[in-house]
């Protein structure tokens, strides 16, 4: 429809300009056959403004002949008056070079208008201008794929009002207020209702035209949330199942501890005495082992989220007890990217250096901007970690000796791709480096 | 609270108001009355000290007369030295005329007392008040911080009649928010159990010394009562606070100045973006610099909510400049801009600092943070250029660059 459209402008434009062409002749040859030379003639730009611009490729050449025919149709009345030619001479010279002018500037404009058109068709993203009018704002022009995103194909959406496609009639309110003319709205996330009743989610970005007019630019996200969804539902069996089997675990345990204790009271001899002690020390790590599981059930249970960290500092360093330390940290206005697990890396950290690090009185957490990211320090001023200990510290540990609180700090830091290692330097404190990565930090 | 109580006289009529009115001052057990000699040789009359003293008697209090021999330190300084010495809570000064206490530097003696006591301190004029006793119908200028445990006491103590007015002014920059001081000023004084006394809030609009003193005349209020100074000049180093000072100068009745402790909790820390116009707000008298959150990590330190000194470190592409060190006249004394380099150096130890300091401060920074004095050549261009107004005459400008390597600071 659009190719018959163009068409039939086509011809309209031809006529157009034959109509100038009769005209300006006509024009001429009246006034030449008057005696009139000097007026008539500009009546020639009108017919070569209108090919140059709608016929760009053949602008000049139509241009040129018209000034031939012109030059011709002088010659005769001339009489030998050089004054009347080289007036007409120079004025096709005008003529030739307005006409390339204008076709230059309009084939330059379409190759533009063509090139934002094979963005505007060719987007992955569905892309929607749409006209604010009061009541309803109707969308004017839509690609392949935005009427695809909709069910629908881009001539039956044109003049819709968009309003329809939409489940919360607030959301284009909201939207619309938000793409105020200096700003463009990134980042929205919504629902829309397709013509088959589908639900779409949708992530939208927008902008104003300088005419009023509202670029929409919708991506389906629809696929991707259900994904997280079925994730954070898998999660959530997963971690059951994992409630389940601890407290079997521990019921167990206990069962056995009790059994321990029972022989511990009806056996006399040294040897099994001995041998049941053992055995209730194996039995009370298995039981330490199920209780840190349990303190780290929720990891990576809810999505990672900005969280700002002087906040979780101060909350962790209010419940703990830290009777003489003072714990300073410097990082107001940091916010990283991390798993919501964020405050047991630093109760872990600052409980670690309070009962490791022997007369500790200070515990500074500093920051530093690197090249590839940031840097959280966390410096005390204890014995520090040896030389030997420091990548052992935050290994899983089968035979128990030690904590697992730092081989989980790691693993939290690692699901946002955080890293970190202790740098310190023996007896003279320790410090561990959290290396955040670029897009992981952000300075509010 | 008022147990024992020191007179000041110089023999004067005027001074002798205070012993004739001390007896409507509620608990005082026990008088000093005291005169300071001004030149030596033998008194040259002791009737107005007898006068006096049997004023005092009169009303039921027993009393002692000291007199100090002339040794040239001047008067103020020895009546304060009495009232230490002899253990006393209170100074009641007679004035003759209360527009003396307009300026506290003029070298008036009831002036220099009052500024410097430790103490508290009644004035008494020889006119003014509303007639009847001292303390019967009160006016208590309040800031809306929790009274004073002094001040609660006298507002709490029996009576067998009186009033008193609790006062708040709203300055006029504050203008707009006199229903929240209502409402606050209410809690404030249902806070209060008084027994026998009626008590009533008002708020009004206006300079607060200038407010507090018409409505004095407005109730012909037969006393004021004030705390020497208020939460607002609290962080300062003023010995007396700025209304407070402003009420002593223009109130006609007696007034008294409380001598209340002041508990300010100081913290250093960094300020959130949405502080820094506090920061800049103090620096409207240091070039008026203006802070720029995507670069500047500004730190600052808080005597309860007020911002008295901040120091910045501002990133530049080429290195990190510490400046904008300040902490405003009023402030100063009492190491605020200590704890806010602290926090700074504390918190950007990381990175290599530099800094233009002034001259009389170079060896503070060394001493204390590790800077180093450098040439300025060795300043990074950015950091050089902000000075290129010195056109390489540091010396001219009165400031030493320096650098501070990235390192661990201890306090």
């Amino acid at each position: 429809m659009r190719s018959e459209r163009r068409s039939a402008g086509g011809d309209a434009r031809s006529l157009l300009v034959a109509a100038s062409v009769i005209v300006a002749f006509a024009a001429n040859a009246a006034g030449l056959f008057l005696g009139i030379t000097s007026i008539l003639p500009h009546l020639f730009y009108l017919p070569i403004v209108l090919a140059a611009y709608w016929f760009p490729r053949r602008g000049t050449a139509f241009s040129l002949a018209l000034s031939l025919g012109y030059l011709m149709m002088t010659l005769p009345f001339s009489g030998g008056d050089a004054g009347l030619i080289v007036a007409t001479l120079a004025r096709i010279v005008v003529f030739v070079a307005i006409g390339a002018i204008v076709s230059l500037l309009s084939l330059r404009l379409r190759e533009q208008e063509q090139r934002y058109r094979g963005v505007f068709d060719n987007s992955e993203a569905g892309i929607f201008i749409v006209a604010p009018e009061n009541a309803a704002p109707r969308i004017e022009e839509v690609n392949y794929v935005g009427a695809a995103l909709l069910g629908s194909v881009a001539k039956d959406l044109i003049g819709e009002p968009i309003t329809r496609f939409l489940d919360d009639p607030g959301a284009w309110r909201d939207f619309q207020v938000e793409v105020r003319p200096d700003k463009a709205v990134y980042g929205y996330e919504t629902t829309l209702r397709r013509l088959d009743g589908v639900a779409v989610q949708v992530i939208a970005s927008g902008g104003r035209l300088p005419d009023g007019r509202i670029i929409l630019t919708l991506v389906d996200i629809t696929a991707r949330k259900s994904a997280e969804d079925a994730l954070r539902q898998a999660n959530t069996k997963l971690n059951m199942m994992g409630r389940l089997t601890r407290n079997d675990l521990m019921s167990a345990v206990s069962a056995l501890l009790r059994r321990i204790n029972e022989g511990m009271s009806e056996f006399d001899d040294p040897a099994v005495r001995r041998y049941l002690e053992s055995l209730e020390e194996d039995a009370r790590f298995v039981q330490r082992r199920v209780e840190i599981t349990r303190d780290y059930q929720d990891l990576g249970l809810r999505p990672p989220d900005w969280q700002p960290l002087q906040k979780v500092i101060q909350e962790v360093t209010s419940c703990l007890l830290l009777p003489g330390i003072s714990v300073r940290p410097w990082v107001e206005r940091l916010e990283v990217f991390a798993d919501p697990l964020l405050d047991r890396v630093f109760f872990n950290l600052i409980e670690n250096s309070a009962r490791h690090g022997k007369a500790v009185s200070e515990i500074v957490i500093t920051y530093q901007i690197q090249d590839d990211g940031l840097v959280i320090y966390v410096d005390d001023d204890g014995v520090g970690v040896p030389e030997a200990e420091k990548e052992k510290i935050f290994e899983y540990h089968v035979d128990g000796g030690g904590g697992l609180g730092l081989f989980f700090v790691r693993e939290i830091l690692s699901i946002t791709n955080m890293t970190i290692r202790e740098t310190g330097r023996p007896g003279e404190g320790a410090r561990f480096e959290i290396h955040v990565p670029s897009n992981g930090y952000r300075i509010v | 609270m008022f147990t024992k109580v020191l007179i000041p006289t110089d023999l004067s009529l005027a001074s002798a108001v205070a012993a004739e009115r001390i007896g409507e001052v509620p608990g005082v057990r026990e008088v000093v009355l005291f005169h300071a000699r001004v030149s030596a040789g033998p008194l040259p009359t002791d009737e107005p000290l007898r006068r006096m003293e049997d004023l005092v008697r009169r009303q039921g209090i027993p009393v002692e007369v000291v007199v100090a021999e002339y040794d040239r330190t001047p008067v103020p300084e020895r009546i304060l030295a009495a009232a230490s010495g002899t253990g006393a809570d209170l100074i009641v000064m007679g004035v003759r005329d209360q527009g003396l206490l307009r300026n506290l530097f003029s070298g008036n003696v009831a002036a220099t007392v009052l500024r410097d006591a430790r103490i508290h301190v009644l004035i008494v004029p020889r006119s003014g008040g509303g007639g009847g006793p001292l303390f019967a119908r009160l006016l208590v200028p309040t800031d809306l911080a929790a009274l004073a445990p002094e001040v609660r006491s006298i507002l709490e103590e029996p009576a067998v009649s009186g009033t008193a007015v609790l006062l708040h002014v709203v300055e006029p920059a504050q203008a707009g928010k006199e229903q929240e001081a209502v409402d606050r000023l209410a809690a404030l004084q249902s806070s209060l159990s008084p027994v026998g006394r009626e008590i009533r809030g008002l708020v009004r609009t206006g300079t607060p010394a200038r407010t507090i003193c018409a409505v004095a005349d407005e109730i012909s209020a037969s006393a004021v009562i004030i705390p020497r100074i208020g939460k607002r000049d609290a962080p300062g180093s003023a010995p007396l606070g700025s209304v407070t000072a402003g009420v002593v100068g223009c109130i006609k009745p007696p007034a008294l100045v409380l001598a209340v402790p002041i508990h300010l909790r100081i913290v250093a820390r960094e300020l959130r973006r949405e502080e820094f116009a506090l920061a800049e707000e103090l620096w409207i008298d240091y070039h008026q610099l203006k802070a720029d959150p995507e670069t500047d990590r500004i730190f600052g330190v808080f005597a309860d909510d007020t911002l008295v000194s901040v120091a910045r470190c501002r990133r530049h592409p080429d290195g990190y400049e510490v400046d904008g060190v300040f902490t405003p006249v009023r402030f100063r004394g009492r190491g605020y801009a200590r704890r806010a380099m602290d926090a700074l150096v504390e918190a950007c130890q990381h990175d290599t600092l530099y800094m233009h300091s002034v001259r009389n401060l170079v060896d503070f920074y060394g001493r204390t943070y590790g800077f180093v004095a450098i040439p300025e050549s060795d300043l990074p261009p950015s950091i050089r250029e902000r000075f290129a107004f010195a056109l390489g005459d540091m010396e001219g400008a009165n400031v030493q660059p320096m650098r501070r390597d990235a390192g661990r600071f201890r306090r």
